[in-house]
Parts: structure tokens; sequence; C-alpha cells
């Protein structure tokens, strides 16, 4: 298929089926309760009208859907059809596809089918192109195609005069992760927000599932238990009591964080095939993408706390096409690279991704030590306060315990200071900062698109300016990289060097 | 890398002065209504509570104080602060009365330009630039208070430098 010169025109449409998964959508969250009220005989069975209109609704579009739907691809580029009254005709150039990701559900799975979602650099929450369900063959023809399309001469990849690796290289593994792997990265992963958002989340589903009496009972016994604590107020009891639901609740939520990332990532694995970066993973939604390695902006290797103890890392990267995705939102792990991995391998994985990337730093350039002032007082402050108020209400000598805290605080913006540093290399920009949790960035010069040097006013007093660098889809890496408390005329020099040599090379993505 | 600091050796360019007459009339539009909505709820919650009145007349102080100073120093000092320079390669833009902000933009980052110019800006002749790049949260930067025909020429002289990097 995809080997002689004028390649045939590729055709169709949406799977029949599309018909069978807009209907399982509408309607798998009242599956729950609807099992619930057949054995149970309980819940309201007027809460499964909308699920009634709307599986009907569903199917209506879903029939809809399928007549209007129709896609070709030539040479250059993707035509979609779509639309009712107004008929849309979108033209998506081969050369502007960021990346092609391949999902497959359980239920379609179960059909057969997968669903196509083509990204290109615009942006925006929707992907450009999305093919709710097509035949796991005729994806595989239509990716296949696509990538096969989009890529350019290999030229592209490296700055001009750089060209080596013209040679098509077969696919490679580059890297492989066990069971164990995976739920290593879910039980080292930051658990305590997602639990307590999916504790939440639980309650509120409760409600609907469980029989009235039960959801009253146990929120009753709860606020009992409180209310009990709060009238003995510190008691031996009520502190262990705290510290053993402490405890479960820890349990509890690296449980749930391993069970995560073992359905999210179970099976991970990068490939890299003739510049394209593959990735597969997943236990019931198996995910497929294929994003062109040129198309990354920025890398950041990120470790918590438990991570950086254990010596490990998770490297996530920004690609051009997800300008639009709100920080936060399940990325459906499309933002990781490796979910895991030994902190000592990621000099190994830089060159995969970054094939022109400099050898790694032997020292980082350090910030300011000023900055180590700056964060005791503001460290301090917090402090100062709790010892007014236990002054206020304890009395001297016991209320002034909190100050024996403040020379930690100094301690800590010690080591704070010492995590904080960046090299600038000839063709990239690295830049690290935290001390329990550890951020490392890696920026290509060439993705530079504005350089910011800003000072607060506390900074103009202290002579130090903090350096933002821009680049383009930051939607994954939390802002992209600064670093601050620079000296401002160090800042300055930083900040030129980085526009001019960003305005030396040609940006493409 | 080559010498860094290659527009050190450059001036920075003034915005035209009479951009702090427009900045102060905008204010004093904003102003005026925020002062009148002020007072009139400030009014309201009088008549109903008594015993509200101090607290009112801080809010509306505070608003007429805010009002002045962003009236009477903060658009000179404003002026004083806005720079912008280029040489072939990168434009620098400064501006910042309270955060010192300085960007720079590698000429051939740039993706499109907008040359926009408002009511009053029409009645000052100025006009502003947007810049736009393909970036996320620095993606637009913005020239306000150029004459419209020298923000017309910045325009073709940006295109012409930098605009043929296409995405």
């Amino acid at each position: 298929m995809q080997s002689e010169a004028p390649r045939p025109a590729l055709s169709g449409r949406l799977h029949p089926l599309t018909v069978v998964v807009a209907i399982q959508k509408e309607i798998r969250w009242f599956l729950l309760p609807l099992v619930a009220l057949v054995l149970f005989g309980t819940g309201n069975a007027l809460l499964f009208v909308p699920a009634l209109v709307g599986a009907v609704i569903a199917f209506m579009q879903g029939v809809v859907r399928y007549y209007v739907f129709s896609y070709r691809l030539d040479d250059t580029e993707l035509v979609i059809r779509d639309g009712i009254f107004a008929r849309t005709e979108r033209h998506i150039p081969l050369e502007r596809v960021q990346d092609v990701q391949v999902e497959q559900g359980p239920v379609h799975r179960l059909l057969g089918l997968v669903d196509v979602r083509i990204q290109t650099a615009g942006g925006g929450d929707e992907p450009e192109a999305s093919f709710s369900a097509i035949s796991a063959a005729e994806a595989e023809t239509l990716r296949d195609a696509v990538v096969t399309r989009t890529r350019r001469p290999v030229a592209t990849d490296a700055p001009a005069g750089e060209v080596e690796h013209v040679r098509p290289v077969p696919p490679a593994v580059i890297r492989k992760l066990s069971t164990r792997d995976v739920i290593v990265a879910g039980l080292t992963s930051s658990v305590i927000g997602p639990f307590l958002a999916s504790v939440g989340g639980l309650w509120a589903f409760a409600d609907d599932v469980l029989p009235d009496t039960v959801y009253r009972a146990i929120g009753e016994r709860l606020s009992d238990a409180v209310a009990s604590f709060a009238a003995e107020g510190f008691s031996m009891r009520a502190i262990l009591y705290a510290a053993a639901g402490l405890v479960v609740a820890l349990a509890l939520a690296m449980a749930v964080s391993g069970i995560v990332s073992l359905l999210l990532f179970h099976g991970f694995t990068l490939s890299l095939d003739d510049g394209n970066l593959n990735r597969a993973y997943g236990l019931l939604t198996r995910r497929a993408s294929s994003l062109p390695r040129r198309r990354i902006q920025v890398v950041e290797i990120e470790q918590g706390p438990v991570r950086r103890l254990l010596r490990l890392a998770a490297v996530r990267a920004d690609t051009a096409g997800e300008a639009g995705t709100e920080p936060g939102k399940d990325t459906g792990g499309r933002d990781v690279i490796v979910p895991i991995i030994r902190e000592g391998e990621v000099g190994e994985l830089l060159p995969a991704l970054f094939p022109d990337i400099e050898p790694a730093p032997a020292e980082w350039r350090r910030v300011s030590r000023r900055i180590i002032t700056r964060m005791t007082v503001l460290g301090s402050l917090p402090l100062v306060g709790v010892t007014i108020a236990m002054v206020t209400f304890q009395g001297a000598p016991a209320g002034l315990l909190p100050l024996a805290l403040v020379p930690l605080a100094y301690a800590a913006s010690v080591m704070s200071y010492r995590a904080m540093g960046y090299t600038l290399g000839e063709r990239y920009l690295r830049t690290r900062q935290g001390w329990i949790g550890r951020s490392t960035h890696v920026v290509p010069i060439r993705n530079v698109q504005v350089v910011v040097v800003c000072q607060s006013p506390l900074e103009r007093r202290t002579g130090l300016a903090t350096v933002l660098v821009d680049t383009a889809g930051q939607a994954f890496t939390g802002g992209g990289p600064q670093i601050r408390a620079l000296p401002l005329a160090e800042a300055r020099e930083l900040a030129a060097a980085l526009a001019h040599g960003a305005a030396r090379i040609r940006y493409r993505r | 890398m080559e010498p860094a600091n290659r527009t050190a050796d450059v001036d920075f360019h003034r915005l035209d002065p009479s951009v702090v007459t427009l900045w102060r009339i905008s204010s004093a539009i904003f102003f005026a209504i925020l002062l009148v909505a002020v007072v009139v709820l400030g009014a309201i919650l009088v008549i109903v509570e008594s015993a509200l009145l101090l607290p009112a007349a801080g809010v509306a102080l505070g608003t007429a104080a805010l009002a002045f100073w962003a009236l009477v120093p903060y658009p000179a000092r404003a002026y004083r602060a806005w720079g912008y320079r280029i040489d072939e390669r990168v434009l620098e833009l400064q501006r910042g009365v309270i955060f010192r902000v300085s960007q720079l933009l590698p000429l051939t980052r740039l993706q499109h330009v907008d040359l926009r110019q408002g009511p009053l800006e029409r009645h000052f002749d100025l006009a502003t630039l947007a810049l736009h790049t393909a970036g996320t949260r620095e993606a637009t930067l913005r020239i306000p208070g150029l004459r419209y025909d020298d923000a017309a020429r910045l325009r073709d002289h940006l295109i012409a430098v930098g605009g043929d990097d296409a995405v």
C-alpha cells in the first residue's frame, strides 16, 4: 500500500456500527444504576427517562452521521465532509498533521472498531479530524498513509547542515515497560489530589447507586464521628484515629493510583520509526499514537518527591498540536513520553527525542544566592503569624515554639537554591528547579518563540529578574521553563542569547 | 553562540507622546463609570443600613485615590517605561511601572501582524501593532501608541524581515 509513486486516493466513511458506539457513549453512566435497579429494585426508574431519550437521540445522530460523514485522502491532503444542514468540507494539509492517535475502548474492541483522531498545529480543544468509529484494518491503512505522507525530507529534523541520518532506520523499540514498572509509576505519582477528587466523585456516584437509606446512614455515621471527636477535643484517641484514617486513606490512594496507572499504561511501548515516535499502551482502552519527533517543543523530566527519593522520573513532552488543552485535564497519557524511567537512563532516552542534543552538562549554572534570603523571609512569614497567634492564646514561652522552625526554613531555602540552575548550550537550554520534587526542562533553542525578562517590585529591589521562555503548545508542562532569581545583567544576556539563537534557526514544526 | 548582546548598542524607540493623553482619557472613562457604580452602590447600602457609612465612604475614597493615581502620575510613568527596538533579528519591547517586563521576539517567529485602531486612537491618529507568534502564554505582543503611518511602516518592515517562517 505504501510503496509506488502515484498512490491511489484513499476514501471511505465511518463504520455502520458507529451508531452502537454513539448510543453506548450516551448511556454508559446509567448502566450501573440500571443494574442496581434490576437486581435490588432500588433507585428511581424515572432516572432512566433521560437515558432513554439520550439513547434515541444518539441513535438518530449516529445514523445521520454515518450518512453525512466521508473522507478522502490523497497525496497532499485529507478532506473530510461532514454536517447535515451546514455542509462542511475540511481540508487538512498532511504536512500540518501533528499526531495521529488511535484509541480503542472496550466497546470498540468488542466490535473490532477504533477511534482515530488527527491533530494539527492549529491547536484547539478538539482534534482537527475525528473518526469516532472505523474498522481497525481501515484505521491502520489510514494511519500508515497519513504518517508516510506526512513525512518530509529528513532535513527538517535538524538545523541546516546537520543532515546525517538520511538512510532509513528500521523501527526500534526504545522503551518497553513491564507490569511492575507501570504499577511503580502509579504508586510513585502524586496521589493525594487525584484521590480526594475521586473520593468526591465516588460519593456523588454512590448517591445515584446506593439505596437512599444506606447512603444516608453512612453520611450520618461519618458526621457523628466527626462531631464526637470535635466534642472530645485533642484526645489521644482522636489523634490515633485520625492518624489511622490518614494511613488508610493514603494506602487506598496509592492502590487506586496503581490501578489507574495499570489501566492507562499497561503494556507501554515506545518505539521510533523513521522520525516518528510511536506509543502504544492501555489495558481496557488501547491507545496508540504516532508523534513526529520534530513536533516536540519542550521535554520535561518530572520527579515528584517519592520518585526523586527512588531516583525515578517521568518524561513528558509538549507538542505544537495541543495548544488548547486545559491544564489538569485528563490527557489520556498523550503528554507522556515515558511514564517511568530510572533517573540515570534519561540521558540515553533524550537523543531519541532530540537527535542533535548536546551531552548533559557537567554542572549547572547557579542563580543568585540572594534568593536564599528571599525564600527564607517568605517561608518564615507564616511562622511569624502562627507565633503571634500562639503567644496571644498560650502565652510567651510555649507560644514562641514555631520560631524554632525558622532555621528549617533557611535550610529548605538553601536546598531549593542548590536545585535551581540552567545551562545554555549551542542548541539546547536546560532548566532545573525543585529540591523535594524536581522538574527539569529541555528546550531546543529552535523552538523558542518569545523570551521574557520580568522583574517584580521585590526583584527590582534586589536586582534580580526572572526569565520565561515561551514555546508553542505549552499545554502539558505547566507553562514551560522559567529561571528565577538571575542577576538582571545575566538575565538580559541569557534572553538575548536565546532570542538571537532562535532567530538564526528557522522554526519548523 | 555568537555575541549575545547585539541589541545593546541600539537605542530604544519611544511611543508617540500623545498616547499619554489617550491613556488618561480611557482611564478617565473607566474610572468615571467605576466611581459612579461605587457611589450608587454605597448610597443604596447606607440607606438600607446606616452603620455601613464609614466602610462605604472608605471604599469610595480608595477608588478615588486609585483613579487619581491611574490618571495623573501613572500614564507619564508608563510612557517613560515603554520602549521598543529592533535589530536585524530581534524585536525587544520594554514596559511596566510596577512589574518591569521586557519581551524579546526573534523576528523569524512572527506568524502575522495586526494593525488596530480604535475610535479614540483614530482621533489621535495612533494605532496599536499586535504581533502574533506560535507561542502559548506570550503568543501576542502589543505595541500601542504608534503614529498610524509609523505603525504601518513598522509592520511592513517586520513582515519583510521575519515573516518567511511559515508553520
